[in-house]
């Protein structure tokens, strides 16, 4: 008899530490008053991850004591302020990011996603709210580290990031050796220093954050560069399929913010990301 | 005397085979039967189906009056009032020997802790084991075993034992102890009815004896008319075959 | 580790009162002189950091106050845990703070230096990667223990006997609990646990706000991550366990149940009092067994999100664009845990088969 209820104990006191580790929302707002964007918060200089808050980033509700700031962030507190809505941020994989949306259980993906045509069958996309550039990043002593132009990668191994554009880009390089996608940017650079490939192409500001932190890197502008279609170099932001109305609401929002400001804010997030102590 | 257990033409088949084939018996009390006979004439199953850990096919059997094998009679009162010792003595190798007698009284006939203690430790005493009290079953000798298996079965109180070879799986040093706990039972008044292969602990003990061959009771008798003058010929030839040369 | 046994009272067992004077000492040097640089113990406030010196007074204590005779078994390997704590803070972690100044990492260091990556990784991220851990021990200890739960009352089902005498709609009922749970136990032991986690992440909430006519976002908030991570192991678990747990009853002697039933038992008194008991010791190490899987099994949630430690190693590796340092550093946690625990649980196995011999019985 004493057994049983000392596994009961075990069980109850097991449960409760389980339940109690960190609530789960802090937010104290109603459901329907709330924006909950979903992003990785790691993916410099879109989003990343901080320990400690700054006038610049946003607390992580799925992850108590943490904080994500980045080009993301900024875009996603100003849409949020617009709509008179409470911002709330999880962090999520980038797999999980459309099907949590579809689920309901977040709002928007702001998370640097690009507007693709098949990502287009599952969810709205409003406008983009960054243009970007892509590049090539390779170790400094590549054997293609003289390349100008798209045309100087003959015989180069590159591998790009699996499910992204990046991937795609790669048969724009004539006589390139298609590789098979990785899963994530950091598999991608360890594969690369271990000199399985070549290289690998990278939107510039993440590139940059990249090249800042390993000098072993470096990354070029291609021109003639690639033929880019406008999904292909721009991210917006998702929501779920129907939700016309707020897509149209929140173009407006995104078609206030000027791109000569949007650059700006990019920069010094490209800035913030490097100068950080990690 | 009361006649206490009642055998009206009880079969019983397993998956085809018969087993028992139309046995008639009637047990009086205090009376000490003892039922002998070769491997497979069906003694255990008899004695199994009179606690109803086996169901008869067809037949009757009365205790105490009742008809137990009619339908709808509560089998786990009428258990309590049958006490069953096992070949291989089956003590609930989760309790202490105290707790293997204070499990049932307790959980069965509702008896309080301490009054279940003591009657267990008083049964304990009477055969020889209660110094045993707080040892786990797995640190006692066959012998030991047995008899605590007995007390546990006779702290419910039963009208009747019933003994399915209780020393066959026992050493033979250890047959004598429990043997003698059996006897002082039956001097005692118990009701026993004892399947074994010990035809000493028969002859001396018992108030009858019944022979069974391949599912059939050949012969009963007082045991000095079955082991000196059997009428039967084949109560003759299996005795000759189990007793040593007299 | 000797326990309190009668009549060594009197003599103060000399390794406890070193243990507690090294905690105390220990103490008074974090209370004094709180670190810089990396700091289990300088986070915390005051009254927190003289915890432990409390505790070794006291314990030392109980050596000398009869009335704390009961407590005496916990006070050692209580004071071991609390030195231990001590000893990173004052040792080890003074060692990486010097590792760490003499190879000048104040970042992280390039791509292939392995060594430094790994100790400036984990000198960083270490209260991470406790989280981590500590969420996948919760995980693993309350999935365990309910899906046991579950277990044992699935196991029911498996064993019921279709006795003789039963009727038709008894026989129906029971055969169809019983095809239930084998149903349940195959398609959870047939299935990665990494699909269930999906699936039921995503899946039954969407099905049970429609099925109780209950808003999705009232189901999502009961149905949390953690809720969801604790759903996948004890369902998993509880497949697993009702086989072994019916192994274990079935392995119990025939003639258990028969002799509780002679005395008048009926079926479930023998069943849960003879027959449950014995089979669950039966069990008992594949049930521990489990759970140093589960340890290990928890690492698949982090497919859906649960914040546990490869979820971190992983967000390490994207933090520092660092394959496989952060997952060398979890590697090793896993291994230390994992060989910790079973020790434990070998030591607990030795315990109780000693304790049924011991105890002056009343049951």
């Amino acid at each position: 008899m004493k057994k049983i209820f000392a596994y009961l104990f075990v069980f109850i006191l097991a449960f409760l530490l389980s339940a109690c580790g960190g609530k789960e929302s802090n937010v104290t707002v109603k459901r329907e008053d709330q924006l909950v964007v979903g992003l990785e918060c790691n993916y410099e200089p879109f989003n990343w991850t901080e320990n400690s808050p700054s006038p610049y980033n946003y607390p992580i509700n799925n992850a108590p004591g943490k904080y994500t700031d980045g080009y993301d962030v900024q875009i996603a507190k100003a849409v949020a302020a617009s709509l008179g809505k409470t911002l709330v941020i999880e962090k999520l994989e980038w797999e999980a990011l459309i099907p949590s949306l579809q689920a309901g259980k977040i709002d928007a993906i702001i998370a640097g996603m690009s507007p693709t045509e098949d990502r287009r069958e599952s969810v709205n996309f409003t406008d983009a709210y960054y243009r970007s550039v892509h590049v090539v990043l390779m170790k400094k002593d590549s054997d293609f580290a003289a390349a100008t132009s798209i045309n100087d990668f003959a015989g180069a191994r590159i591998v790009g990031q699996h499910g992204t554009v990046y991937d795609d880009l790669i048969d724009q390089l004539p006589g390139a050796v298609h590789a098979t996608p990785l899963k994530s940017v950091p598999d991608i650079l360890t594969a690369i220093l271990g000199n399985k490939y070549d290289g690998t192409i990278l939107e510039l500001p993440v590139a940059i954050g990249i090249a800042a932190g390993n000098p072993q890197f470096i990354y070029k502008e291609l021109d003639p560069g690639f033929t880019v279609s406008e999904e292909d170099v721009t991210v917006a932001v998702a929501f779920r399929l129907g939700e016309d109305d707020l897509t149209a609401r929140v173009n407006a929002i995104l078609a206030a913010i000027p791109v000569d400001t949007r650059n700006k804010i990019m920069e010094q997030a490209v800035d913030r990301s490097n100068a950080r102590e990690k | 005397m009361e006649k206490i257990l009642e055998i009206k033409n009880l079969h019983k088949s397993f998956g085809g085979t018969p087993v028992l084939t139309d046995i008639n018996l009637s047990v009086y009390e205090k009376e000490v039967v003892c039922v002998i006979g070769s491997s497979g004439s069906g003694k255990s199953t008899l004695l199994r189906c009179l606690n109803l850990l086996e169901y008869p096919d067809s037949g009757k059997v009365y205790f105490a009056g009742r008809e137990i094998t009619a339908p709808g009679v509560n089998v786990n009162r009428l258990r309590t009032e049958i006490g069953m010792v096992f070949q291989s003595f089956n003590l609930f190798a989760n309790k202490t020997v105290l707790g293997n007698l204070t499990l049932a009284p307790r959980r069965v006939l509702k008896m309080d802790k301490k009054s279940a203690a003591e009657k267990a430790t008083r049964v304990l005493e009477s055969v020889g084991m209660a110094d045993f009290a707080g040892r786990s079953p797995k640190t006692l000798s066959g012998g030991q075993k047995q008899r605590v298996a007995i007390a546990r079965s006779l702290v419910m109180e039963p009208k009747i034992m019933l003994f399915d070879e209780p020393t066959s799986a026992l050493d033979p040093e250890m047959v004598g102890e429990v043997l003698s706990v059996m006897k002082g039972l039956a001097a005692a008044g118990m009701t026993m009815i004892v399947v074994t292969h010990e035809m000493g602990f028969a002859r001396e003990a018992a108030s009858r004896v019944v022979f069974m061959d391949e599912g059939k009771i050949v012969e009963t008798g007082p045991p000095a008319v079955i082991f000196n003058n059997p009428r039967a010929e084949r109560t003759r030839q299996f005795l000759k075959r189990t007793l040593p040369p007299a | 580790m000797t326990g309190a046994m009668p009549g060594k009272n009197r003599y103060p067992n000399i390794s406890a009162v070193l243990l507690a004077l090294a905690v105390i000492v220990f103490t008074v040097k974090t209370v004094a002189a709180p670190r810089s640089g990396i700091s289990l113990y300088g986070e915390l406030p005051l009254w927190a950091r003289l915890i432990p010196g409390i505790f070794a007074l006291l314990g030392a204590a109980a050596w000398f106050l009869p009335s704390f005779g009961k407590i005496k078994k916990y006070v050692k390997p209580a004071l071991v845990i609390l030195l231990a704590t001590q000893i990173a803070e004052h040792v080890v972690f003074p060692v990486v703070d010097t590792y760490l100044s003499v190879r000048d990492l104040t970042r992280i260091p390039e791509q292939g230096k392995f060594l430094d990556s790994m100790v400036y990784i984990a000198s960083r991220y270490w209260p991470d990667f406790l989280r981590g851990l500590s969420v996948t021990l919760r995980l693993s200890l309350a999935g365990t223990v309910a899906g046991l739960l579950l277990a044992i009352i699935f196991v029911f089902f498996r064993t019921l006997p279709v006795g003789e005498r039963d009727g038709e709609i008894a026989v129906f009922l029971k055969r169809s609990g019983n095809f239930l749970v084998k149903t349940y136990v195959n398609v959870f032991r047939g299935t990665p646990m990494m699909v269930q986690a999906v699936i039921i992440y995503y899946l039954l909430p969407v099905a049970l706000a429609a099925l109780f006519k209950v808003p999705q976002a009232e189901v999502d908030k009961i149905f949390t991550l953690m809720t969801a991570g604790f759903v996948v192991v004890t369902l998993n678990t509880a497949a697993y366990l009702t086989e072994v747990l019916r192994g274990g009853i079935e392995a119990v002697d025939k003639g258990q149940l028969e002799a509780a039933r002679s005395l008048g038992m009926s079926y479930w008194q023998a069943m849960r009092l003879v027959i449950f008991p014995q089979g669950i010791k039966n069990a008992l190490p594949a049930i521990c067994n489990e759970f140093l899987i589960n340890i290990k099994d928890t690492s698949v949630l982090n497919v859906i999100g649960v914040a546990e430690l490869f979820f971190v190693a992983q967000d390490a590796k994207y933090q520092y664009y660092r394959t496989y340092e952060p997952f060398i550093i979890a590697a090793v946690i896993y291994l230390v845990v994992t060989l910790s625990t079973s020790r434990l649980i070998m030591a607990i196995e030795k315990r109780m088969n000693l304790e049924v011999k011991e105890l002056p019985s009343s049951n």
